[in-house]
């Protein structure tokens, strides 16, 4: 399933009660080896609250301090928020996720709390919507979703692929204008609907952008950029 | 030394553009100075904002909409996008226009006649010169445009005129809806958001370190405000000219007459060549800003320190825009309709840009040890406040006074 | 006929676990493309059960919530973009004081158009400006006097208070205009002597003034 599945939907407890919506997905490094990534990212807990600009500003870390009337508004938004682990989840429904425990009973750490080994990454801020960047320094594209991919038993599911381009990012920006960027993507790639989707076993390193081990031009993005190169810029004198 | 010289000059003599001196214009013409003070204002904000954008890409290498789209999500950044780009292309139908308008007094021929061959020659100076080379020929060719200073002083030794309509009401004739509105068109004239999104860009084109900082205050903390001079120039002779008799500014050609006046054909020369100048420069910076702001956030390669070839989307992007522009002013429409609305919105959506900025430089993890200092926090928040202020009455007020009518 | 997955079941922590109602092996089928095998379609479910999952994705009746907001959101935006052509529309006068107010924004278009004129005329000849400047300044005087004398003609005096109105600001609103017209012939042909053609327009503006402040 895909990262944006996940982030917003709505989050049942045992007794059945609504009590929010999926505001950010917690990755750690300790999944089954990935190509050069090394340990795969599997999806360590998911935090509850909107995702807004509250959890993107970052005030949940230690010294960022703000324009203070900013940086207290959007911290009373973020602290403490109700994480659920995965292993609290029991089942995945349509746009609802149900969990075996209750509301009462969920804990409210912050990520910098390392319970495992391996520091947690938190996708929504340090992971979606990253510049994807090539070895020769080129600009690939972004991340803009993820897919994950369920595990039996109850392990944790593995982050699998990188989804890039329109067709990806469509899913997340939703509504009206969501579906208009999908339909003109869909005509500008010749029908299919599927997003392009880089393994993350070529996934260099993740640090403020995302390094990948293959050229830009390897990626499926490229195809856009490709078909502009060829039969626009390259028609005009002097590119 | 000449370096830093240089920059805050281009900064002056770029900071002007078909915006700048209709709204500036107009104004004068309605208000006397009584809207002086937003110019004030307004260059404070775009100092504020330059400075920032400007570090921020500095520090963590990464130009506004890159930010923008990070810190907002994919959904209210592709909102933002939209908002920008719509109004970008706005912006670059004015600039094409505004062009046009002075080749037309200048030969006297329609200025629909000059339109495409303008905008042709926008792209075809975007497509084959280096960047710093445009920024500092059109920038420093823009700082004729002080002839307009003299002129005022020529017009009205002393400035006693002029100081006295500075106010901070609008006039018995006037009431408080208009002079609201104009107010918000003189801060969009002045904030304009390309121009962050040209200077962060260029930050990172140009391959900023820490060490460049200091230079790139000066440039921000001593070009603006020059800038902001000429405008307060430009507002003040068409106070002196204009209002004592009644007349309302509604063409590029009335613009030129206190320079006319004060300095006849020499005057004119200078002026007529410092709009060009100034108003090329900002056509070349907006045409640029859509396909930074549409690349940044899709992730494209872009700039103009890679061959055209690596960067296919985003040259196609600024031809588009550039296409689009000349299109747009060929239907005919008046480009200083056009220019009015596109600093108007352009006002209304500073918030959504202006906001990730301000958190971005305030975290340590991008900023290092440079984040904002707490006064300057301070006086970035209350910015901050009266942008969404001013972005919520934007379309009420558009409504009510008719856009300015 | 039940999808494949169902014997991928595994014992243990799986508790609440339903196969898709009979109706929807459509839907497992339709996600699911035949030429692909279950487990590499995983990450659309395919519609089969999965120990983590109840039911199939499936669209819900009316649209997802953020399509159902995506339509609401046209709605407004369209209201928003009826507004704004709306407000650039001049409407009729119904009123004797509306009308009034459409008299003095005329008389205040025609007055600072003379004014320009006459600026420009004073340029023109003492050698201030150039022939294509002053010609273009006069021309562009020109559309926006015929322009504002246009719209005040068209619209319908409501009664006959501002009958008199009209026919008060008409004919000195037309005397300005032809005065323009005139400047502009004879600054495209570069007569010279521009301030002698444009001398009426010094009383006119007077006259549309003292109007202008009667009535504003």
């Amino acid at each position: 399933m895909r990262l944006a599945d996940l982030i917003d939907s709505r989050i049942v407890d045992a007794d059945g009660r609504d009590i929010g919506r999926v505001g950010d997905v917690w990755l750690i490094q300790n999944g089954p080896p990935i190509g050069v990534f090394g340990a795969a990212l599997t999806v360590d807990a998911l935090v509850i609250g909107r995702f807004g600009l509250a959890s993107r500003a970052g005030y949940e870390r230690e010294g960022v301090r703000g324009p203070a009337p900013i940086a207290w508004y959007l911290r009373r938004r973020t602290a403490h928020r109700q994480v659920v682990r995965w292993s609290d989840v029991l089942a995945i429904e349509e746009g609802r996720i149900r969990l075996r425990l209750r509301e009462g009973d969920l804990g409210r750490p912050s990520i910098e709390d390392v319970r495992t080994t391996g520091r947690r990454v938190s996708a929504g801020l340090e992971l979606l919507d990253r510049q994807l960047v090539d070895p020769d320094g080129m600009m690939a594209g972004k991340v803009d979703d993820l897919a994950i991919e369920l595990k039996d038993g109850g392990a944790p599911p593995v982050v699998t692929e990188i989804l890039a381009g329109p067709g990806a990012l469509a899913r997340r920006i939703g509504g009206t204008p969501g579906a208009w960027l999908a339909s003109v993507d869909a005509r500008l790639r010749g029908g299919s609907r599927d997003p392009a989707a880089i393994s993350f076993g070529v996934v260099a390193r993740i640090d403020d952008h995302v390094t990948l081990t293959v050229s830009r031009e390897e990626v499926a993005t490229f195809g856009f950029e490709e078909w502009v190169r060829d039969h626009v810029i390259e028609k005009i004198p002097g590119s | 030394m000449f370096e830093i010289f240089l920059g805050i000059l281009t900064a002056f003599g770029g900071f002007v553009d078909i915006g700048d001196l209709v709204a500036n214009s107009e104004t004068g013409a309605r208000f006397g100075m009584r809207l002086a003070w937003v110019v004030v204002v307004g260059v404070i904000g775009i100092v504020i904002f330059a400075e920032m954008a400007g570090r921020v890409a500095t520090m963590s290498k990464r130009p506004v909409f890159d930010i923008v789209r990070e810190r907002l999500g994919a959904r209210w950044a592709f909102v933002n996008l939209g908002a920008s780009f719509f109004i970008n292309l706005l912006t670059v139908a004015a600039e094409i226009g505004g062009l046009a308008l002075v080749i037309e007094l200048v030969t006297g021929l329609n200025y629909l006649l000059w339109v495409p061959l303008l905008g042709i020659a926008v792209w075809i100076v975007l497509w084959k010169l280096r960047f710093s080379l445009m920024e500092k020929v059109f920038g420093l060719s823009g700082l004729t445009l002080i002839v307009t200073l003299f002129a005022l002083w020529r017009l009205d030794p002393g400035l006693h005129r002029t100081v006295q309509t500075v106010g901070f009401a609008p006039p018995a004739s006037e009431g408080w809806a208009v002079y609201a509105f104009f107010a918000i068109a003189l801060l969009g004239a002045a904030m304009t958001p390309y121009e962050v999104f040209f200077f962060s860009s260029g930050a990172v084109e140009d391959h900023w370190t820490p060490k460049d900082l200091m230079v790139n205050r000066l440039n921000v903390y001593l070009g603006f405000p020059l800038g902001g001079i000429l405008s307060l120039a430009i507002m003040g002779a068409a106070a002196v000219v204009f209002e004592p008799h009644g007349v309302s500014l509604s063409h590029l050609s009335q613009v030129t007459l206190p320079v006319s006046l004060a300095f006849g054909k020499i005057g004119l020369v200078l002026l007529l060549y410092g709009m060009f100048a100034a108003i090329f420069s900002a056509a070349l910076e907006t045409a640029l800003s859509a396909g930074y702001t549409m690349s940044q956030f899709f992730g494209w390669q872009w700039g103009t320190f890679v061959k055209p070839r690596e960067a296919a989307r985003f040259h196609l992007v600024v031809l588009a825009s550039v296409v689009v522009g000349i299109l747009i002013a060929l239907t005919t429409i008046d480009p200083i309709l056009i220019t009015e609305y596109s600093i108007v919105l352009a006002a209304a959506a500073l918030p959504l840009t202006y906001l990730p900025i301000l958190i971005v430089a305030n975290d340590p993890m991008y900023m290092k040890d440079k984040v904002n200092s707490r006064p300057l926090n301070a006086i970035a928040f209350v910015f901050f406040v009266l942008l969404v202020i001013v972005s919520v009455a934007t379309i009420p007020l558009m409504i009510i006074t008719k856009a300015g009518a | 006929m039940l999808p494949r997955g169902r014997e991928r079941q595994s014992s243990g922590e799986v508790l609440l676990l339903a196969t898709p109602p009979p109706g929807d092996a459509h839907l497992a089928d339709a996600m699911c493309p035949a030429d692909r095998p279950p487990p590499s379609c995983e990450k659309r479910f395919c519609g089969y059960p999965h120990p983590m999952r109840a039911n199939a994705i499936r669209e819900l009746p009316g649209g997802t919530p953020w399509q159902r907001r995506g339509r609401s959101r046209t709605a407004s935006g369209l209201l928003i973009t009826l507004l704004l052509v709306s407000a650039a529309c001049t409407g009729p006068a119904r009123t004797t004081s509306a009308y009034q107010s459409k008299a003095v924004d005329t008389a205040d278009e025609v007055v600072s158009a003379s004014r320009t004129v006459l600026l420009a005329a004073q340029l023109g000849d003492e050698g201030r400006s150039f022939a294509p400047t002053i010609s273009v300044t006069v021309a562009n005087a020109e559309t926006d006097a015929e322009t504002a004398r246009d719209a005040f003609t068209s619209v319908q005096p409501p009664n006959a208070e501002s009958d008199n109105l009209r026919a008060a600001l008409l004919p000195t609103v037309q005397d300005a205009c032809d005065v323009i017209g005139e400047v502009r012939i004879a600054a495209r042909r570069a007569d010279g002597d521009l301030s002698q053609v444009a001398a009426p327009l010094g009383q006119l503006a007077d006259e549309l003034d003292a109007f202008s402040t009667r009535y504003g």
